[in-house]
């Protein structure tokens, strides 16, 4: 199978896309280390679905090829989404929800954001290099969240 | 804001700023980051991730093709 030559990143585009048709998600990963304001950089979108909402996303494949697993990898027209069931270190999909914040983007467009405690958890039970180097960042992010005036 | 709890909120921010110049970062660096709105930095890993996608798809043609 040729190799499909990788797309640009449009992360509002893919919001929009799985918001769509209902798909509740929780923005993980380094677009959520971004969004909290980390100055890091990052290929992908991470996102922790609710695992009765596969067949929502199925649905947008416009194909039932896709089959239930723990993470999707996905290339989309707007980048590669990484799409996390059981994200390690994450807990529950509504636990981690209900910690996330929800954040304003732009267009109207508001998602929810997974607690800075959140992905200090994932990025350490991950453990990959990638992973330990933006762990000091969200460590120092946590701090100053919690010494805000 | 009682100035024991303003010495304690300080000393957190120092320790935590010396642990991350420790790792290469720079916190005044994190700090202007800080001040861009969400939907600025959306934009900026938008154009960050534009780059690293040329690098690589560059890197790969100078794989295949030579220099």
């Amino acid at each position: 199978m040729p190799e499909r030559e990788q797309r640009d990143l449009d992360a509002p585009a893919v919001f929009r896309a799985l918001r769509a048709p209902g798909v509740e998600f929780v923005v993980i990963g380094g677009m959520a280390a971004i969004l909290r304001g980390a100055s890091v950089t990052t290929a992908l979108i991470g996102m922790h679905a609710e695992v009765k909402h596969a067949g929502r996303v199925m649905d947008l494949g416009g194909g039932d090829w896709l089959t239930a697993g723990s993470t999707w990898n996905l290339d989309t027209d707007f980048g590669t989404l990484d799409l996390l069931f059981e994200p390690a270190g994450g807990g529950s999909y509504e636990d981690l929800a209900a910690r996330a914040q929800p954040t304003e983007i732009g267009d109207g467009l508001t998602v929810m954001v997974a607690a800075l405690e959140d992905l200090i958890a994932m990025k350490e039970a991950a453990g990959r290099p990638k992973d330990l180097l933006v762990l000091p960042i969200l460590r120092w992010l946590k701090v100053r969240e919690e010494t805000d005036a | 804001m009682p100035a024991d709890d303003v010495d304690v909120r300080l000393s957190r921010r120092r320790r935590a700023n010396a642990e991350l110049e420790a790792f290469g970062y720079d916190p005044w660096q994190m700090e202007r980051f800080l001040l861009r709105s969400p939907e600025e930095r959306l934009k900026w890993a938008g154009t960050m991730a534009k780059l690293i996608t040329r690098g690589r798809q560059s890197l790969a043609r100078t794989r295949t093709t030579g220099p």
